[in-house]
Parts: C-alpha cells; sequence; structure tokens
C-alpha cells in the first residue's frame, strides 16, 4: 500500500519537482555563481571573485539606484497602506452600497499594469490630465516624467492609485474578520471614533498589517513596469530603480556577471526583511 | 458622529470618483479621433469602434493579442494541472522527496524572480528556446504560489476521504481526479485566475526572451507601440483598452477566487 | 462457506513505539465482534492494518480464508464504514454508492440495479439524487452503510460509525445496525470505546488495551467474569468498587482482611495459589442495604457522602469507617440521605478477586454454579 502511495506521490510531484529544480534551484545557484564571474553570454564566464561586488559598492550608480528604490518603497507603502486603511473602515461595514463601492475602488487593482501605464503615460503628457488637474489648481502645467524633481512622485501617484484599491480590499477582509462584539464593548464603554480606531482596530488588524507591508514592500522593491515604462529610469537615473538598474546592465550592456550580483543583492534584502517580520510577527504571537 | 455620517459618506464617494477619473479619461482618450485634446475629460466625437478597429485592421495587433491569448492560456492551464497534482501529493501522500519538493516551494516563494531570470535566460539561449512559444511558457509552467495554494486548501481533505476511496478498490490516479480535483476546485480556480492574469500582465520575460515581434505579446506591444506607429495617444489608449478588457471580465467572473487567493494567509490564521 | 477475519501474530510499530506485539483475533463468519477499549490504544490502527490501509510491521491478515496481507484495500473483499462517514460530498447519493464500483468496472447496468438493491434495502430510494450535504446524519450514516455493502464484501469494519451522532440518533443508528446484522448475516468487525455499544451489539467483545487483547468472550462473559482488573473496571458504570485485601486461611474457610472488614469464603472452588494479598472488586449494583434474614453475614458500614438521583437509580458515594470509597447503585428513593450512616451487605457470589498481576483468580457466580448456598458477605 504505501508502495503504492510513494508511487503515486512521487508520479504527480514529479512534473513540479522538475520544474523547480529546473527554472528555480539550479539558476539560483547559477545566480549566485554568476555573480562572482564576468560574464557577456559569448563565451564562458570568467572568475572574478568579489569585483562585481567591490564595483558594486564604489559605484555612484548603484547607491543612487538604492536610494531611488528605498524612496520609492517608502513612498509607494506608507502612503498607500494610510489611504487604504482610512477607506477600508468605513466601507468595512455591511451593505449593498459599499459592497458596490468596494467593486468600484478594486478596478484599477486588477488592470493590467501594463496597459495601466500606457494610460498614465497620456495622463502625464503635456496637455494631459495631470497638467490640467495642476493648471485648475493654480499650479500650472509641469513636466511631470522628465523633470528629475517630479518624475519620480509622478510614478509614486500612479502606483498608489493602482494599488490601493488592492490594499483596501484586504483591509476590509481583515476587518470584517474581527469580531463585532469588541466593537460594541468599545462603543459601549462610550470610545468615540477615532478612539476605537487607534486603540481597538489598529491593534487587532496585526496580522493583516503585517501581511499588507509584506506584500507591499516586497511588490515594491521588486517593482520594474513602472519605471522602464514611464521613464525607462530617467531623467539622469532619477527613477531607476534596482530592478531596472539590474535589468540595464544584463540586457542593455550584456553585464551578466555584475547583473547576477545586483540581483543577490536584492535577494539578500528581500530576505533580510522577511525574516524581520517573520520574528517579529512571531514574538507578537507568543 | 451625526454630523460624521454624511461626510463620511460624500469623502468616500470624491474618493472613489478620484480612483475612477483616469478610467474615465482612459475611455474618452480612447474614443478620441486624434490627439487634438489629451486632457481625457471631455468627449469629441466617439471613435472609439473606429480606433479599435484601426487597430486590429492595421499592423500585427491581431497577432500579439493572439500571443498573449496563447500564452496565457497554456501557462494558467499547465501551472493548474502541475500545482494541483503537486500541491494534493505534498497536502495528503507520503513518497520520498517530499520534504525537498516542500522546501523547493517555500523558497521558490521567497525567491524574487529577478534572482533566477539571467540564468534562466542563459539557460534557454543555450537550448535555443529564445523566440519559441516554449521559452514564453515552460518558464511559468508551475508556480510555487499556485503549489503553496493548493497544498494549503488539499490540507482540509479529510484523509479518512481518501481511505475510504482507496477501501472501495480505486487507483490513486482515480482518487487524484475524480475526488481530490473536484474539491480543490476553487484553489485551482483561484490558481487559474491569478496566473492568467499575471501571464497576461507579463512584460519583462517577454521582453528578454522574445526579440521577434511574431511571438510579441501584448504588455510588449504596448510597451513598443510608440516605435511602431509614432506617438499616436489615442490609438495607444485604445489599445491599452483592449488589453485591460479580458482580465475586467475574467475577474468579475471569478472575483471571489481572487480575493480568496489574495487574503490567504493575511486574514485567516 | 467462509473464514471471516483472521488476524494473525500482527506486530505494528511506529518507529520504535511498538503499538501491538505479535496480536491474534478470529472473527468468524457471521459473526459481530466488536473491539472496544480506551481512546488511542490502537482500535483504529488494527481496524485500518485489517482494511489495508496501514501496513504491518510483521504477521499475517486473512479475509474469507484468503491472505489479504499484502493485498489492495479495495481488492480485500471488506466494506467500510468511517468515523465520521467520510461520504464524498461532490457526489450524489448514487454516485458515492457507486463509486467502488465504477473503480472496478462493473458494467453500467449492474450498477443501476445494485443502487436500485441497496437504495430500497436502506430506505434510501427518494435520497439518491441528493448529495450528502442536503441529508440528515441518520440518511448520511445508511448512506456510508450502503457503500460498504453495495460490492457485497466479505466483512465489513466499521470504525466508531456512531460516535458523531447526537444520543437519540444514536440509539436508533445503533438498533439498525443490529437488524442490519441479522439481516445479512455478515461478518463484522466493529471498533468502539463505547461501552454500551459493546455490550448490546457484540456477539462477542474483545477489549483491547495497551497493545493486547485482555480478553475476548460473549458480553455476558466479559461482564460476569472479567478476566483482568481492567476490564472489570473498564466495562460498568459506575465502575466496580475494587478493596485492597489480605488472605489467611482460617479452618475450612479463607478470611479475607481489607481494613476493618473481614469476609470469609468456603475454601472450596477457591484456586489453591491464592497470592496472599489480593484485590477484591464488587460492582455497584452489588451493594445492599442490609437485609437481617438470619443468613450469615459481614455488615458493611459506611456514610453517605452524597448521593445522585437520577430518577430510574441513585447513585450513593460512601465513605466506610476507614474513609475508603465505595459506591452503590440502589432503586429510587431507597436508602439513606446525605450525609447518614448505614448499613449494606454484598451477596457474596457477586465478589471477585484479583491477583497482585491484575488477573482475576476468582469469581463469586461460581458459587452459582456450583448449587453452593449463597452466604452474603460485607
Ligand atoms: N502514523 C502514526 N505515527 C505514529 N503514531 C501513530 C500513528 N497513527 C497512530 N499512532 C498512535 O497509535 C496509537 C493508536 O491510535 P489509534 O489506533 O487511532 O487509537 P484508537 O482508535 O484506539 O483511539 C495512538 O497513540 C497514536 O498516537
Ligand atoms: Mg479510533
Amino acid at each position: 500500500m504505501s508502495t503504492v502511495e510513494a508511487r503515486a506521490g512521487a508520479g504527480l510531484a514529479a512534473p513540479a519537482i522538475v520544474y523547480f529544480v529546473l527554472f528555480w534551484a539550479l539558476p539560483a545557484l547559477a545566480a549566485l555563481y554568476l555573480s562572482f564571474t564576468s560574464y557577456d553570454l559569448s563565451g564562458t564566464p570568467q572568475w572574478v571573485g568579489l569585483d562585481n561586488y567591490r564595483q558594486m559598492v564604489t559605484s555612484d550608480e548603484f547607491w543612487s539606484s538604492a536610494w531611488v528604490t528605498l524612496l520609492y518603497t517608502v513612498f509607494a507603502v506608507g502612503p498607500t497602506i494610510v489611504i487604504a486603511l482610512v477607506v477600508a473602515v468605513p466601507l468595512a461595514k455591511p451593505g449593498r452600497f459599499r459592497a458596490w463601492l468596494r467593486g468600484l475602488i478594486f478596478i484599477p487593482a486588477v488592470m493590467p499594469l501594463v496597459g495601466a501605464t500606457v494610460l498614465w503615460q497620456v495622463i502625464y503628457s503635456t496637455g494631459g490630465l495631470a497638467d490640467t488637474i495642476a493648471q485648475a489648481a493654480g499650479v500650472g502645467a509641469r513636466p511631470w516624467l522628465t523633470d528629475s524633481d517630479y518624475a519620480i512622485w509622478a510614478l509614486l501617484v500612479m502606483v498608489i492609485w493602482k494599488y490601493v484599491g488592492l490594499y483596501v480590499i484586504i483591509f476590509v477582509a481583515g476587518l470584517q474578520a474581527l469580531p463585532a462584539n469588541v466593537f460594541e464593548a468599545a462603543a459601549i464603554d462610550g470610545a468615540r471614533t477615532l478612539r476605537t480606531f487607534f486603540l481597538v482596530t489598529v491593534p487587532l488588524l496585526r496580522r493583516t498589517f503585517t501581511f499588507v507591508i509584506v506584500v507591499a514592500v516586497t511588490g515594491a522593491m521588486q517593482s520594474f513596469v513602472p519605471a522602464y515604462l514611464l521613464t525607462k529610469g530617467g531623467p539622469v537615473n532619477a527613477t531607476q530603480v534596482l530592478p531596472l538598474y539590474l535589468y540595464n546592465n544584463a540586457f542593455s550592456y550584456s553585464r551578466f556577471g555584475y547583473a547576477s550580483a545586483i540581483a543577490i543583492v536584492l535577494l539578500v534584502v528581500l530576505l533580510i526583511f522577511a525574516f524581520t517580520q517573520f520574528t517579529l510577527v512571531r514574538s507578537d504571537e507568543e | 458622529m451625526r454630523i460624521g455620517r454624511p461626510l463620511t459618506a460624500v469623502a468616500l464617494i470624491g474618493f472613489v470618483a478620484l480612483m475612477l477619473l483616469p478610467l474615465y479619461s482612459m475611455i474618452v482618450l480612447a474614443s478620441a479621433p486624434d490627439d487634438g485634446d489629451l486632457s481625457g475629460l471631455g468627449f469629441h466625437g466617439f471613435a472609439l469602434f473606429d480606433n479599435i478597429g484601426q487597430i486590429m485592421t492595421d499592423g500585427r495587433f491581431p497577432r500579439y493579442l493572439m500571443n498573449s491569448v496563447l500564452i496565457a492560456s497554456a501557462v494558467s492551464v499547465l501551472d493548474v494541472a502541475i500545482s494541483a497534482a503537486a500541491g494534493y501529493a505534498l497536502a495528503r501522500l507520503r513518497f520520498p522527496g517530499r520534504a525537498a519538493l516542500l522546501n523547493l516551494v517555500v523558497i521558490a516563494l521567497s525567491l524574487t524572480p529577478a534572482v533566477v531570470m539571467i540564468p534562466v535566460f542563459v539557460m534557454l539561449s543555450e537550448i535555443g528556446w529564445l523566440n519559441s512559444y516554449q521559452g514564453l511558457i515552460a518558464p511559468f509552467a508551475a508556480s510555487a504560489l499556485g503549489v503553496f495554494l493548493v497544498r494549503q486548501f488539499a490540507l482540509g481533505i479529510p484523509v479518512q476521504m481518501l481511505h475510504a476511496a482507496r477501501v472501495d478498490g480505486a487507483s490513486e490516479l482515480r482518487i487524484f481526479l475524480r475526488i481530490a480535483v473536484p474539491l480543490l476546485r476553487p484553489a485551482l480556480l483561484t490558481v487559474l485566475l491569478l496566473q492568467f492574469l499575471a501571464q497576461w500582465d507579463n512584460l519583462i520575460w517577454p521582453l528578454i526572451a522574445a526579440s521577434e515581434q511574431e511571438l510579441w505579446t501584448l504588455p510588449l506591444a504596448l510597451s513598443s507601440f510608440e516605435g511602431e506607429h509614432g506617438i499616436v495617444y489615442h490609438l495607444q489608449t485604445a489599445a491599452a483598452l483592449i488589453s485591460i478588457l479580458p482580465p475586467l471580465v475574467l475577474f468579475s467572473f471569478l472575483q471571489r477566487y481572487y480575493v480568496s487567493g489574495l487574503t490567504l494567509g493575511g486574514v485567516k490564521r | 462457506m467462509t473464514d471471516g477475519i483472521r488476524v494473525e501474530q500482527v506486530t505494528k510499530r511506529y518507529g520504535n513505539q511498538v503499538l501491538f506485539a505479535d496480536i491474534d483475533l478470529h472473527v468468524q463468519d457471521g459473526e459481530f465482534l466488536v473491539i472496544v477499549g480506551p481512546s488511542g490504544c490502537g482500535k483504529s490502527t488494527l481496524m485500518r492494518i485489517v482494511a489495508g490501509i496501514e501496513p504491518v510491521s510483521s504477521g499475517r491478515v486473512t479475509v474469507g480464508g484468503r491472505d489479504v496481507t499484502h493485498a489492495h484495500p479495495g481488492d480485500r473483499g471488506i466494506g467500510m464504514v468511517f468515523q465520521d462517514y467520510a461520504l464524498y460530498p461532490h457526489l450524489s447519493v448514487e454516485g458515492n454508492l457507486a463509486f467502488g464500483l465504477r473503480a472496478h468496472h462493473v458494467p453500467k447496468d449492474v450498477i443501476r440495479q445494485r443502487i436500485a438493491d441497496t437504495g430500497e434495502a436502506l430506505g434510501l430510494t427518494d435520497q439518491l439524487k441528493k448529495r450528502p450535504g442536503q441529508l440528515s446524519g441518520g440518511q448520511r450514516q445508511r448512506v456510508a452503510l450502503g457503500r460498504a455493502m453495495i460490492r457485497e464484501p466479505a466483512a465489513y469494519l466499521m470504525d466508531e460509525p456512531l460516535s458523531n451522532l447526537d444520543a437519540a440518533l444514536r440509539v436508533q443508528m445503533r438498533a439498525e445496525l443490529i437488524e442490519f446484522h441479522r439481516r445479512t448475516k455478515g461478518t463484522v468487525l466493529y471498533v468502539t470505546h463505547d461501552q454500551v455499544e459493546a455490550m448490546t451489539m457484540g456477539d462477542r467483545v474483545a477489549v483491547l488495551n495497551e497493545g493486547e487483547f485482555a480478553q475476548i468472550g460473549t458480553p455476558t462473559d466479559i461482564y460476569e467474569r472479567p478476566a483482568t482488573v481492567f476490564v472489570a473496571t473498564f466495562l460498568g458504570s459506575p465502575r466496580m468498587n475494587l478493596l485492597g485485601a489480605t488472605v489467611r486461611p482460617f479452618e475450612e474457610e479463607v478470611e479475607l482482611t481489607s481494613g476493618e472488614l473481614t469476609w470469609r469464603l468456603p475454601r472450596k472452588g477457591l484456586p489453591a495459589d491464592l497470592p496472599e494479598s489480593v484485590r477484591i472488586g464488587f460492582r455497584p449494583e452489588s451493594v445492599h442495604m442490609r437485609v437481617d434474614d438470619g443468613t450469615p453475614a459481614y455488615p458493611l458500614a459506611a456514610t453517605v457522602s452524597y448521593r445522585e438521583n437520577l430518577g430510574n437509580e441513585s447513585i450513593l458515594h460512601l465513605r466506610d469507617s476507614t474513609g475508603r470509597a465505595i459506591v452503590a447503585r440502589l432503586p429510587p428513593r431507597t436508602g439513606p440521605r446525605d450525609g447518614e450512616p448505614a448499613t449494606f451487605q454484598v451477596p457474596l457470589a457477586d465478589l471477585h478477586l484479583f491477583g497482585p498481576d491484575g488477573r482475576a483468580c476468582w469469581h463469586g457466580i461460581e458459587l452459582a454454579a456450583d448449587g453452593q448456598p449463597l452466604p452474603w458477605s460485607a
């Protein structure tokens, strides 16, 4: 019997095993190896030891890219989560009207990112919606995507718009899973709306917060499409996030060894972040 | 509180309107006969169907659309099949290599695709799979998220039920196909939907692996629209609109599977 | 015609934990045998070994005279009813019944006929198109039974099939299962931790404890002649009273002393090698109010700590003069009240003696069998 089970299990899992070995395990090891080599796809990789990493830490472009990524991550995640939570609290209550509003808010999140970015290209073009609104507000038209003072903020506005609905839905799900009697108890205690929000709702949503922050941060740190499509990383690298820096090194300059080293650094940062989150959540639950 | 309610409602409606404004302007822009007014606030004639017609007849757009449908469908069906089998096996069968596979899946879940992108690119170029359908499909034929999601769901299938089927004389394959797959349906639909949406929106891989236009997909076509057609924003927006419709339609039918996939682990314990 | 179920010299290990070693069990053809034991003692594991869901570490299993030790569960000629029914929730009743037949590629018209027959036998004809979720608990139970029946197995295995039903339904389904067995004369191996099920359903009862069968016998046998202290205390509620005692020969009799109490038993019929220290057991229903009718008797003086009036009977928790707890079961509205002292007595024929190894060395009922007069004792 157990041999039958073992054979069936191995058979059912075989395609996945082949896939994960071929497309994840081996490539991950290969990436680590490549990060210690110089490789341009012609010929074989040349071992260069830590050269790529040394070059990285002395490269202004890398540090500027890391800074842009940090900025991008902080200002994509922070405002998105705050807005999402503020909107989710009133939207979490039952009712057809609210369900309908939730559906509408979610639409940008369901749109393909590439299609949405193409739309924002037009919105940020000269005489586009952004200019129109800025003029109406008395600010006046701006070169949104071609001025290094504005480009990253323009990107961020788009990204927040794109993803806020997603986190609204997640927060709503988290809020609706909370026990109603807690809120009733808070109301009986005479707590005001704001007090309830900070002293009851926010602490109870801890798990949801953790989940949302992990998803949002890891997503933002790997974000490639908006920077690639809207600004190509420009102007003057003002929007060159790390994934774009990696892409350019690999596929524009054929520096596969150096690009692999960037990938490894990105991975390590993501793992440290995930690990920190994990231990924080664990200590929370004890 | 008493004044707060209508205020909240107004604020909410205002927020929703702000969220929908870009979408509205998308329809306006996609319907414009030319690039005369890019503000996207008011209609100047309604040329949406002309624009779509022009895109569909002019150039290779239908081909890109077909490639997208083909690749996203193939990938999501493959992912569902492989994830269903592996996720079920991981949850409910004892076999050598089970722990190793589970570790692989969990590690792959936390790896960023950026890490494996370059070696996979090198590997496919070695075996001549760049610029081929298989080269666009194979790297996504399964997914850690898919396997993991199915496994979590399959842990809910009572072991006794599988024993009952064995006593009934069913083979392991029959049990998988006739008992597990029907019971896993919600998880499989979630995987199908998530993977279809992800592939429909996949830009970076075709960008790397498909330089031949014959193999371009919608995201690639949209990202290179200017290069092919010059700056014609109303046509570009109409093309983007076309690319947005299938996911929206799919989503409106399978909404609850999408949300359950999203919140897995976030809300539930 | 066939041979029922045989478990021969079966050993089951999990890692280096031995669940049972070299155990034997024979369920005769057409017999309803109940395995009873505390939870975690390995009942389900033994049943799963017979079903082929769990492999043996060593030993042999036969069903209907055929060695099935290494056969697939589906090829053992068994039908099984599981604790939580384990019905297929996505299939109709029909689909559930047909699943095993389809797996065995039984022709369609035969399947249709068997479904109709089984449905009728179990009163499920109107439910055939429904899903398990739309059925009541009792109906689900019947579908589970039908699924086991429909392949006409050589033997049935039932693992606590009634444990998830509410009390009323459990009584009803118990009767239905007994009726089912009478009708079909099937061989049934039934597992439960419920002593009422064991006593009422089994032709024979096998008491499993700590990896071995403490006793296998008819319900009456097991109740009247428990082979070990474990069997004696596991079956019967409230449990049997046990008092430590020392044994001393006394003229033609044997004297047992326990605290301030003494008993005298006729030496005849007692085993010669009676150990010096024993435990005396008697069931709560054997404790009666003392009646002074001239027969020799040793009174048991005790005080009522508290009494539970259950309507049809009263349970009295007593303390004897040395403070030992004794439980008595009396008819309702009889006996002393809370805190009152009273004198009781226990018929000698209701006593059991157990050696220090926990094995029974004598049962008072032997006296009755010998046709001896039954003196009172206490
Ligand atoms: N797969 C297993 N691995 C290790 N121990 C097990 C396994 N299955 C059951 N056991 C142990 O075997 C014992 C008997 O379990 P079981 O047969 O289910 O008992 P019962 O049905 O009498 O309550 C339990 O103590 C349980 O912990
Ligand atoms: Mg059990």
